[in-house]
């Protein structure tokens, strides 16, 4: 059934759909409406789920934690400083192996305050174990929830699905909402483990191990969530078949010709895309690449569509301090073996929600087409 | 999902928890719930465990708290109405909004269990026997604790009843009779001889009773009113004013007319205002101001409502009659120099006569104990009430310095303890167990042989305000019998209501006193502190790292850092 619904709501129904038992949630905007609808869904019987009014985010993920090792499907939903306070919890659920799924939308984090969109919330926690998503369209956030209850209770590792401060989460797009005895059927053989069984009592994440040990079960994390990539395919060929959507992780937009390829896993994207025609009237042989996952990192993907390039111009909507656009570096690291490798631009562009239009679209290519490889470039700050 | 795709799962489990590091070894301040001695209570004369009674009201277990309070002080009910409660004085949270209606609070705790319960337990049975001398609140103290003690007491009392200025001293419409006879019985419940009509210097003698019992408690008071020494005393003024009560209490009332009343302390007060009750008027005439009255305000202010006069910085000279009135002969007095002893020297000022007219004339300017024969050495005691005559204890208004109910019942008390030491030849260091400096010994203490866990009084500073909301005090109402006081010995002071009395325990903040609030338990951040099935605190010292937020977040100051030596 088809709704024109925020993307904000769309995160709540998917998590409804799926039948999630426990919600410890903390406001903050914008992803309030996510948390509220949720509750009036718990408050009408809607969903038979325990909504925990918690008194920090970093209360929501604790509860969270011991939710899903207790058995239950857990999940949140937070945003930049929400999320900076979980930070020691990330890590603490990623190493717990817990599935728990979590909406993050992408805000701006302050000094100063700001509620834009902008990606460095999430990418400053991408060494935490969690594998995240990025969504672009309404649609995506709603089928990616969805999706992430599936990884996550497979390969028992967290996710965490990004929207964009407003652009998603206070816009209203065409979503198509499935029914809930299709969201059964496709999670029919989901569920998270119990860590936690009071019949067959052990201590959970007890002890104290030695230096060998622990990096023993850090090393087989690793290893797990490098299988993200097989698990999530074949969970998208059966989402792909009960629903008729697919949404890769990578999608490229006419790559395989172009001279000059502009990535973000943002929605700077949608905007390149549009912009795209026109420069390609112009004679400029441009493709854009779009990250739909971040963590893993899909490397060979990115290398595969980066193979006909001369230039990748990566526009971060963020920025990690003393170093640069924080895509840009991971994209440099997975080109670092390639020989040749194209020239790379690094941009930093709409922090804090700034506006990144058509013609700034327009001026990221033309410095691309005059200039040499830079490794960061402020995009429209003179 | 196909086979190549299983991922290891590596989870972390253990058999051992993570508590096996014992996280307490860091620590180098430790926590310890200690009871604490709270300032109400070092100011008590007897030694009231204060904050814990209240706490107990605080709970609305009313019967536990008078067992705290009569293992303590067996009469709750009148020091609940007379006491001039130094305790009060002392409040902690005077500072913080007004202090504690105590007082009120003893008294409604003997009100609501209807002054009976399990009087103070008694350990075995002693061979020895006490003789007690007067049954006052000292020699009834001394009885009541001997009695706990196991020894067999007898009591000599020289008037027909027991009770002592309690009985005669105190006027019902401030300790009503019945309320007397009630606490008086409920001592008397332990088993104890009483001989009445016994009175030592006629009946018997000190050395007969030291032939026949182990020990002698001497608590005769002091019934010998001071003379005024001026002129015509002898014969206008023969009646003291506690003679004066004795009669009217005993209901041979005998004055007309205006009554003149010397003096400024609570007698000279009972006198006047049992005169008004009788129809007489009568005026006070006091050498000092007003504010150096000795008398307790509440009973100063009643007067002037029900109407006493009082003239100040008068001294009486003389006394003569005529024509069927007597005429008082005053000199002005003023105020010399400085303080001395606390009090400022008031001296006549030449030519400064005048008369007052009255018909009857009452001295009440203080009392001395006088008793043929008696050995002086009796007067003077340790802080065991023992005197230097072998076997002799003394106390109560006859050795105290301070003259109050609770005072004599202190001396009572310790008296006891001091008689139970001497006869079984120990010499017990009581200095754990004693507070200064109202003096108050526990005898909850000495049964266990335990000395005080700490003898530092909590300090308002230790107080966590936060816990508490600022709040008016709850007094107890006074209602005077204005317009008709004739033939009206109603008591005047009330009883709190329910909601007065929780309101006021609610309000009090128990100082030092743990009384499960449990702030510690939900506030360690190590889930160090636990809770046994009688809701009391434990803490694990294996894993208490001393950060001392237990410590903070006591409301009371139960909790005392220590350091680890």
């Amino acid at each position: 059934m088809k709704k024109v619904i925020e993307g904000a709501h769309a995160a709540a129904y998917a998590v409804r759909d799926c039948r999630a038992e426990v919600i410890p949630a903390y406001p903050i905007t914008p992803q309030t409406s996510v948390i509220e609808l949720i509750a009036s869904f718990c408050s009408s019987g809607a969903m038979k789920a325990r909504f925990i009014p918690v008194e920090s985010e970093h209360s929501a993920m604790a509860a969270c934690i011991a939710a899903s090792a207790a058995g239950a499907r857990a999940f949140t939903a937070t945003s930049s400083h929400g999320l900076a306070l979980m930070h020691e919890l990330l890590h603490w659920a990623a190493r717990g192996r817990l599935p728990i799924v979590m909406v993050n939308a992408n805000r701006a984090l302050g000094v100063p305050w700001n509620l834009g969109a902008d990606q460095t919330d999430s990418l400053a926690q991408r060494d935490t174990g969690w594998i995240q998503l990025y969504c672009e369209t309404n649609q995506e956030i709603y089928d990616y929830v969805i999706q992430a209850f599936a990884l996550a209770e497979a390969i028992r590792l967290p996710v965490m699905v990004n929207m964009e401060a407003f652009i998603h989460s206070h816009t209203s797009e065409s979503v198509e909402l499935a029914s809930q005895q299709e969201v059964d059927k496709f999670l029919k053989n989901s569920h998270p483990t119990t860590y936690l069984d009071p019949d067959n009592v052990t201590t959970l994440y007890g002890g104290v191990p030695d230096g060998d040990q622990y990096m023993r079960f850090q090393m087989a994390l690793q290893k797990d969530m490098e299988l993200t990539f097989d698990i999530l395919a074949e969970i998208q060929t059966s989402f792909y078949s009960q629903f008729g959507r697919n949404h890769s992780i990578v999608q490229s937009y006419q790559c395989d010709d172009a001279d000059t390829v502009l990535l973000t896993c943002s929605t700077i994207s949608g905007t390149a895309r549009a912009v795209l025609p026109t420069l390609r009237e112009k004679g400029i042989s441009l493709g854009v690449m779009r990250l739909n996952m971040v963590r893993p990192f899909p490397s060979a993907l990115v290398k595969a569509n980066l193979k006909k390039a001369r230039k990748v111009a990566v526009v971060d909507r963020d920025i990690s301090f003393g170093a640069g656009g924080i895509v840009g570096q991971e994209v440099k690291a997975a080109l670092y073996s390639e020989d040749p490798r194209p020239e790379f631009y690094g941009f930093v562009a709409g922090l804090g929600g700034k506006d990144v239009t058509p013609e700034t679209i327009e001026r990221i290519v033309s410095f691309t087409e005059e200039r040499q490889g830079a490794d960061l470039i402020w995009v429209d700050m003179d | 999902m196909s086979g190549k795709m299983n991922p290891t799962f590596g989870v972390v489990k253990s058999s051992k928890p993570t508590s096996i590091v014992k996280t307490g070894g860091w620590r180098y301040l430790r926590p310890v719930h200690l009871s604490r001695i709270s300032p109400c209570r070092l100011n008590c004369p007897l030694g009231n465990d204060i904050a814990q009674f209240i706490a107990h009201i605080d709970k609305h277990d009313f019967q536990r708290a008078y067992q705290v309070i009569v293992e303590e002080n067996p009469l709750p009910g009148v020091c609940g109405r007379v006491c001039f409660s130094p305790c009060e004085k002392n409040c902690n949270r005077s500072q913080y909004d007004e202090g504690i209606s105590i007082r009120a609070l003893e008294r409604f705790t003997a009100e609501q269990t209807k002054f009976s319960g399990n009087i103070g337990k008694r350990i075995e049975k002693q061979k020895k026997r006490i003789a007690v001398v007067g049954s006052g609140p000292a020699g009834l103290s001394c009885a009541y604790f001997s009695a706990r003690l196991g020894y067999s007491v007898s009591i000599f009392e020289r008037g027909p009843q027991l009770g002592g200025m309690l009985r005669h001293g105190i006027p019902e419409y401030r300790l009503p009779k019945q309320v007397l006879e009630r606490e008086i019985d409920n001592i008397q419940s332990l088993g104890m001889t009483v001989k009445l009509n016994a009175e030592m210097g006629k009946n018997f003698v000190l050395p007969e009773l030291l032939r026949e019992f182990e020990a002698v408690f001497l608590g005769i008071g002091a019934w010998k009113s001071l003379k005024m020494r001026i002129e015509g005393e002898k014969e206008f003024a023969r009646k003291s004013g506690l003679a004066f009560l004795v009669d009217a209490n005993s209901g041979a009332y005998s004055l007309s007319g205006k009554v003149a009343v010397i003096g400024g302390g609570n007698t000279a007060f009972d006198v006047a205002r049992s005169c008004l009750r009788h129809g007489n008027e009568p005026i006070i005439i006091y050498r000092r101001s007003k504010a150096e009255m000795p008398a307790l305000q509440e009973e100063i202010d009643d007067a002037e409502r029900e109407g006493v006069h009082m003239v100040f910085q008068a001294a009486p000279t003389a006394i003569r009659s005529e024509n069927g009135k007597l005429l008082i002969r005053c000199l002005r007095t003023e105020r010399r120099g400085s303080l001395v002893d606390g009090k400022y020297v008031y001296i006549p000022v030449e030519d400064s006569d005048f008369e007052i007219v009255t018909d009857n004339v009452i001295a009440c300017i203080g009392e001395a104990t006088v008793v043929e024969g008696l050995d002086p050495k009796v007067f003077v005691v340790s802080a065991l009430q023992r005197s230097k005559v072998a076997g002799v204890f003394s106390g109560g208004d006859m050795t105290s310095e301070v003259r109050s109910v609770s005072h004599a019942i202190g001396s009572g008390k310790r008296a006891a303890i001091g008689i139970d030491q001497f006869l079984k030849g120990e010499d017990i260091d009581l200095t754990g167990a004693l507070f200064e400096p109202g003096g108050g010994v526990s005898f909850t203490r000495y049964l266990a042989g335990k000395q005080e866990e700490s003898r530092n009084p909590v300090h308002f500073e230790e107080i966590n305000l936060d816990y508490f909301e600022q709040q008016n005090r709850v007094k107890p109402t006074r209602v005077l019998p204005l317009g008709n006081l004739k033939g009206d010995f109603t008591e005047i002071e009330k009883d709190l209501s329910m909601d007065g009395a929780f309101s006021e325990a609610k309000r009090c903040f128990k100082c030092g006193y743990c009384n499960q609030c449990l702030n510690c338990y939900v506030f360690c951040p190590d889930t160090a502190i636990s809770v046994t099935s009688n809701r009391e605190p434990v803490v694990d010292y294996d894993h208490c790292k001393g950060c001392g937020i237990c410590v903070r977040e006591c409301p009371r100051g139960t909790i005392c850092e220590i350091r680890e030596d």
